[in-house]
C-alpha cells in the first residue's frame, strides 16, 4: 500500500470513528433443543455438547420400566446449565422397613452442571463439559466432555464419558496415560456426602458415546439415534439387561412449550416422557388495567380548584399509588405514599406523572414523589414537570422520561403538611402459606397449606406491635412416623427438630414481637425487635443498614439472642440459649449484569461461626433464581448428611402469571437436606427487604 | 442630504427585515415529500396528520411503509460515513487485486453505493388508525423536511450485498436461508449469517449456513443484506460489514 493510501486510508478510519455508534445487531432466536431423560439438554441417556437460550426452563418427566424421572432444567447463564433431579428407582423399596417406609420405592435426589466451553462455528464443534449428579449418592456419577456439530438437518454428537457414563469402556481413559492416579476411581464419598468429590472427577474406566438428531421435513418431529456408552451392569435399579447399545427416540414439539418423548432403550425397554418449557427472561402475562391517562394538549388552568381526595383516588385507581401524606406550593407538589401494583418503576412514575400532569395546576412544575416502606420515607422521584409532558404528549420524536427523572435521597419536607393519613392504629392482614418436601420416607410428596392471620398496632411510623398465627388447613404431616432422626453428632438440635414444630396443633403462634425502626440519618437505617420471632425461636435483636439510593453496594450488621421454643408454639422455651448475628455485604457486580451476591460472616444458631455465600441471578421477567451455601467450623462429620448447610430458590413476581399488575413475589426453596450447622435466624423483619425500593434488585 | 441618503437607508433596511420576517412567518414548519409532491404544515404536525394525506389509497401496505429525515445535519453525516465506507471498498480492492474477481466485486459494491439515497430513517410505527387512536404511537414531527414512502403490497423479498440488489419471489413458509440460495448473483458460498433489517432500529441477525441456519420465515417485503464474506477482510476491514449495515439502514428504498 502507497504512503498517500495508508494516509487516506488512517482517514476514512478516523471518519468511521466519528460516526455515531454502530448498528445494535439482535440476534435471531436460539434453536431449542429436546432434554434428556435425567434432565438437561441432549438426547435419550446421552448429554450432549447443546446449550438452550439463556433463561430456558423446563420441567421434565421421564418414564421407563425401571425409573422415572422428574426434572427441572434451566439455563442459568448463556455458557452454564442446571438441572436437578428427582428419581424414582422403582424395583427397589425405600427402605427394608416397612414400618418405617411402607411399600415406597426408592427415591433419590440429584443436581448437574454443565458448562460451554467452545461455540460451534463453521469448522468446529460446539464443546461442552458436564458433572452429573456430583456429591451425595451419586447414583447417576459421572462426567463428560460432549462434541456438537450440524450438518443442514443432522446435529451429530459424540462424547467420552467416565463414572456412570463410562462403565463400557471402550477406550482407554486419556487421563490413565497422564497420570496413574487416574486409572482407577475411588468408590464412596468424602465426608457425609453432599460434597463435591472432586477427587473422583475423570477418573476410572471412560467409553466414547455418540449420537445424531435428524430434523424430520415435518417441522414439529425430530428423530433421535443414540450409540449408549453405559452397560447398566453397576445401576441401582439392579442388573439390567442390555440386548443394544443403540437407543432411538422420536420427539414431537406439541407447540412451543411441550416436548412429548417415545423412546426405545436398550433393545428392550420402552420409554416415554413430556417435557414443558417457557423462557425466564420473556415469561409475561396479558395485562388488564387502566390505561394511562392521555396528556392533553391544554392542561388545567392555574386556578384550578384541587379537590385533594379526588386526587389521591386517582393516584391509587390509575397509578396503583397509596398517598399518605400530601402538600402543594405554588410551584410543586409534594407526595409521600407507597406503591401497590406497578413494579416496573418507569410505568409507575409515567402514570403517576400523567395524573399529576392532568390534575395540577400549570404552574406547578414539580413533582416530588415519595416511595415510603414501613412508614419510612426511602426514595424520592422528581419529576420536571414541562419535560415530563413534553414526554407524555410526544411533543418531539425523541422524548424520552428518562430525562424528566432523577431518583434521589427524600428532600426534608419544612412546610406542614395538607393532608397526612395516621400512621397508627390497628392493621390486619391473612395470607396463604404452602409448605412441601420432596422424598420423605412415609411420602414421597408431603406438605402443608393454610393461613397466616397477621394483626398488630402502630404506635406511631417507628414502633408497632405484631403477631402472627398460623393456621394449617391441608397438611399430611400427621403421617410423620418420626420426628427427631437418629443423626447424633453433638451439635445442638437447633432446625433439624422442625418435625416437633410443623405437626401437632394446628392452630400456633408464629410471632409475637415488638419492632422499632427508623432512618437514624441519609442512608443508615435501624431496627429492633423482641419477642416470639419466628417458629422456632424467641428473643431480641438488632440490626442496622447502610443502603445509599441506586448504589450496588449495602452493608448491614444484626446481633440477637433467642432462646429455643416450645414445641407446642406457644410461650415456652427450651434451656438452648444462643447470641448469633452477622455482617452482611449485599452486592450488585458491575462486571456481570442482573447479579446479586450476598456474603455473611458471622455466628450462627448452633453457635458455629463461618461464611454464608448467596449468589443470584434476575431474568429480564423478575424471576430471580438463586443459590447459597454456608460453611462454619464445624467439620463435615460434625455437620453429618450433606457436609454443608446449602440451597436453592425460585423468586418469582406474582404477576408474571395473574393478570392484574402487582409488586408481590413469591418464593419456592429447594433445600436438599437441612442439618443443623450453619443455620440463621429467620428474623421478623429485615432492613434489605424494607429498603428495596432505594436499589431495586428483584425488579 | 447625507442624513436623507441615511434615513432611506434605514427605511429599505427595515422594510428588507419587515419581508424577510414576514416570508419566514409563511415559511411551513414541516414539509413532507410524498409520491414526488411537497406537503406543507405550518403547524408541527402531529404522526396522525401526515399519515392521514397516504391513507386515501386503499392499496398501501403500512408495513413496508417507511418515514425519513431529510436533516441536512444527519445527511452530512451520511455522506461521511458513505465516503469513507466507499474509500475501504476501494483499498480493499487494491488489496484484493491479486485476485482479480473479488477486487471486481468489491469495486461493484461500491459503485452501488455511490447511487443510493441516504436519509435518516425515523423507526416509528406507520399505521394510520394506530396513531389515530394511541397517542405514545403519534408523535409531534420536529420541524424540518421528511420524505413518506407509503408502498403497496410487495410480493418478494430483497437481498442486498456483493451482487447487487436482488428480488426473490416471497412465498409462505420459505425460511430464510432458502431466499439465500435462490438468488442469483449472490455468492452466499461461506456465508454463516445474513442480516434481516427490519422496521426498527436493529437488525436481526439470521443463522443461514448448514451448520447453524434457523427456520425463521419472513414477511413479504423484508429486506435480507448478505455480508461481505469474513476471508474477504483481513484485520482492518473487519469492521466492514457492520458499517455497510449502518449505511444501509439510512438508505432510501424505492
Amino acid at each position: 500500500m502507497k504512503w498517500l493510501d495508508v494516509k487516506v486510508f488512517r482517514w476514512s478510519l478516523l471518519m468511521l470513528a466519528c460516526q455515531s455508534a454502530w448498528a445494535a445487531v439482535e440476534l435471531a432466536p436460539l434453536p431449542v433443543y429436546s432434554q434428556l431423560n435425567q434432565g438437561g439438554v441432549g438426547l435419550i441417556q446421552m448429554p450432549t455438547a447443546r446449550m438452550n437460550a439463556d433463561g430456558d426452563f423446563s420441567l421434565g418427566y421421564r418414564d421407563n420400566e425401571e425409573y422415572r424421572f422428574w426434572t427441572a432444567s434451566m439455563q442459568l447463564f448463556p455458557w452454564m446449565e442446571t438441572t436437578v433431579r428427582y428419581t424414582d428407582v422403582r424395583t427397589r423399596l425405600y427402605s427394608d422397613d416397612p414400618g418405617f417406609s411402607g411399600d415406597q420405592t426408592f427415591k433419590d435426589k440429584g443436581i448437574d452442571v454443565k458448562f460451554r466451553l467452545w461455540q460451534e462455528s463453521a469448522w468446529s464443534p460446539a464443546v461442552s463439559a458436564g458433572f452429573r449428579d456430583f456429591g451425595g449418592t451419586g447414583f447417576f456419577e459421572s462426567e463428560y466432555l460432549a462434541l456438537a456439530k450440524r450438518w443442514g438437518d443432522l446435529d451429530l454428537h459424540v462424547g467420552i464419558g467416565w463414572g456412570y457414563l463410562g462403565h463400557r469402556g471402550n477406550i482407554n481413559n486419556p487421563f490413565c496415560e497422564i497420570a496413574e492416579r487416574f486409572c482407577e476411581r475411588p468408590s464412596g464419598y468424602r465426608g457425609s456426602g453432599g460434597g463435591f468429590d472432586i477427587q473422583r472427577f475423570f477418573k476410572g474406566p471412560a467409553a466414547i458415546y455418540g449420537g445424531v438428531e435428524y430434523q424430520t421435513p415435518w417441522q414439529p418431529l425430530k428423530l433421535q439415534l443414540e450409540y449408549d456408552s453405559n452397560t447398566y451392569k453397576f445401576d441401582q435399579a439392579g442388573v439390567l439387561i442390555q440386548d443394544s447399545a443403540w437407543n432411538y427416540a422420536a420427539v414431537y414439539r406439541y407447540n412451543d412449550q411441550l416436548d412429548l418423548t417415545l423412546s426405545r432403550q436398550r433393545g428392550n425397554t420402552m420409554g416415554f416422557g413430556v417435557n414443558y418449557r417457557f423462557n425466564f427472561h420473556t415469561a409475561s402475562q396479558i395485562k388488564i388495567a387502566v390505561a394511562p391517562r392521555i396528556v392533553p394538549d391544554q392542561l388545567p388552568a392555574a386556578t384550578k380548584q384541587l379537590e385533594r381526595f379526588d386526587l389521591s383516588h386517582k393516584l391509587y385507581y390509575e397509578a396503583g399509588f397509596v398517598v399518605q401524606k400530601y402538600q402543594l406550593l405554588p410551584d410543586t407538589v409534594i407526595l409521600h405514599g407507597y406503591s401497590l401494583n406497578y413494579r416496573n418503576q418507569d410505568e409507575f412514575i409515567n402514570r403517576i406523572g400523567r395524573v399529576l400532569a392532568t390534575e395540577l395546576p400549570e404552574t406547578v412544575k414539580s413533582y416530588r414523589v415519595t416511595e415510603v416502606s414501613g412508614a419510612i420515607p426511602m426514595v424520592e422521584t422528581v419529576i420536571d414537570a414541562d419535560k415530563f409532558v413534553h414526554y407524555a404528549r410526544r411533543d418531539s420524536l425523541d422524548a424520552q422520561l428518562a430525562p424528566a427523572v432523577s431518583r434521589q435521597h427524600p428532600a426534608p419536607v419544612t412546610t406542614d403538611w395538607a393532608m397526612i393519613v395516621d400512621n397508627s392504629g390497628f392493621y390486619t392482614n391473612a395470607d396463604l402459606f404452602w409448605i412441601q418436601t420432596f422424598g420423605s420416607p412415609e411420602r414421597f410428596y408431603m406438605y402443608q397449606g393454610g393461613l397466616l392471620l397477621s394483626a398488630g398496632y402502630h404506635l406511631d411510623s417507628n414502633w408497632s406491635l405484631n403477631s402472627t398465627v398460623k393456621v394449617n388447613v391441608l397438611t399430611n404431616f400427621d403421617e410423620f412416623k418420626f420426628t427427631r432422626d437418629a443423626f447424633e453428632t453433638g451439635v445442638p438440635r437447633v432446625r433439624t427438630l422442625v418435625r416437633e414444630y410443623v405437626q401437632g396443633n394446628d392452630i400456633g403462634l408464629e410471632n409475637l414481637f415488638g419492632l422499632w425502626k427508623s432512618d437514624l440519618q441519609k442512608d443508615w437505617y435501624a431496627q429492633a425487635y423482641a419477642g416470639v420471632l419466628e417458629t422456632m425461636y424467641s428473643g431480641g435483636g438488632a440490626e442496622v443498614l447502610y443502603r445509599p439510593v441506586d448504589s450496588r453496594l449495602a452493608v448491614g450488621v444484626d446481633v440477637n439472642y433467642v432462646g429455643q421454643r416450645d414445641y407446642d408454639r406457644t410461650f415456652g422455651l427450651f434451656d438452648y440459649r444462643v447470641l448469633t448475628g452477622h455482617v452482611t455485604a449485599y452486592w450488585q457486580p458491575e462486571f456481570i449484569e442482573d447479579v446479586m451476591l450476598k456474603i455473611s460472616a458471622g455466628r450462627y444458631l448452633a453457635k458455629d461461626h463461618g461464611v454464608t455465600v448467596d449468589f443470584s441471578r434476575r431474568f429480564d421477567s423478575g424471576i430471580v433464581v438463586g443459590a447459597y451455601a454456608t460453611k462454619t467450623n464445624l467439620s463435615a462429620e460434625e455437620y453429618g448428611e450433606g457436609s454443608f448447610t446449602k440451597g436453592f430458590y425460585l423468586s418469582f413476581p406474582f404477576d408474571v402469571f395473574s393478570i392484574s399488575p402487582s409488586i408481590g413475589r413469591g418464593q419456592l426453596p429447594w433445600i436438599p437436606i437441612s442439618r443443623d450447622g450453619g443455620q440463621q435466624l429467620n428474623r421478623p423483619s429485615q432492613l434489605f427487604g424494607l429498603t428495596d425500593v432505594r436499589s431495586p434488585f428483584s425488579k | 442630504m447625507r442624513s436623507e441618503l441615511s434615513l432611506l437607508r434605514r427605511v429599505l433596511a427595515g422594510l428588507c427585515l419587515f419581508l424577510t420576517a414576514s416570508l419566514q412567518a409563511q415559511s411551513p414548519a414541516v414539509l413532507v415529500e410524498l409520491n414526488g409532491q411537497q406537503q406543507g404544515y405550518f403547524q408541527q404536525p402531529r404522526l396522525a396528520e401526515v399519515l392521514l394525506a397516504a391513507s386515501s389509497d386503499s392499496r398501501v401496505y403500512w408495513p413496508t411503509a417507511q418515514l425519513y429525515k431529510l436533516d441536512p445535519k444527519q445527511l452530512v453525516a451520511a455522506e461521511q460515513l458513505r465516503g469513507a465506507v466507499m474509500e475501504q471498498l476501494r483499498l480493499l480492492s487494491i488489496h484484493w487485486q491479486a485476485e482479480p474477481q473479488v477486487a471486481a466485486n468489491l469495486m461493484q459494491l461500491r459503485s452501488q453505493l455511490a447511487n443510493w439515497r441516504l436519509a435518516q430513517p425515523l423507526f416509528l410505527a406507520l399505521d394510520p388508525d394506530l396513531s389515530r387512536t394511541r397517542a405514545e404511537f403519534n408523535p409531534r414531527l420536529d420541524a424540518g423536511m421528511y420524505l413518506l414512502q407509503p408502498k403497496r403490497r410487495p410480493g418478494f423479498i430483497t437481498l442486498t450485498g456483493l451482487g447487487g440488489d436482488q428480488f426473490v419471489e416471497h412465498k409462505a413458509g420459505t425460511l430464510a436461508y432458502q431466499y439465500l440460495t435462490q438468488a442469483y448473483g449472490i455468492d452466499h458460498r461461506g456465508v454463516d449469517d445474513i442480516y434481516w433489517l427490519r422496521a426498527g432500529p436493529t437488525p436481526v441477525k439470521l443463522p443461514v449456513a448448514s451448520w447453524n441456519r434457523n427456520l425463521q420465515q419472513l414477511p413479504p417485503g423484508s429486506l435480507l443484506f448478505v455480508p461481505v464474506p469474513a476471508k474477504w477482510l483481513p484485520e482492518p476491514w473487519q469492521d466492514l460489514n457492520q458499517q455497510l449495515l449502518q449505511l444501509l439502514q439510512s438508505r432510501v428504498y424505492k
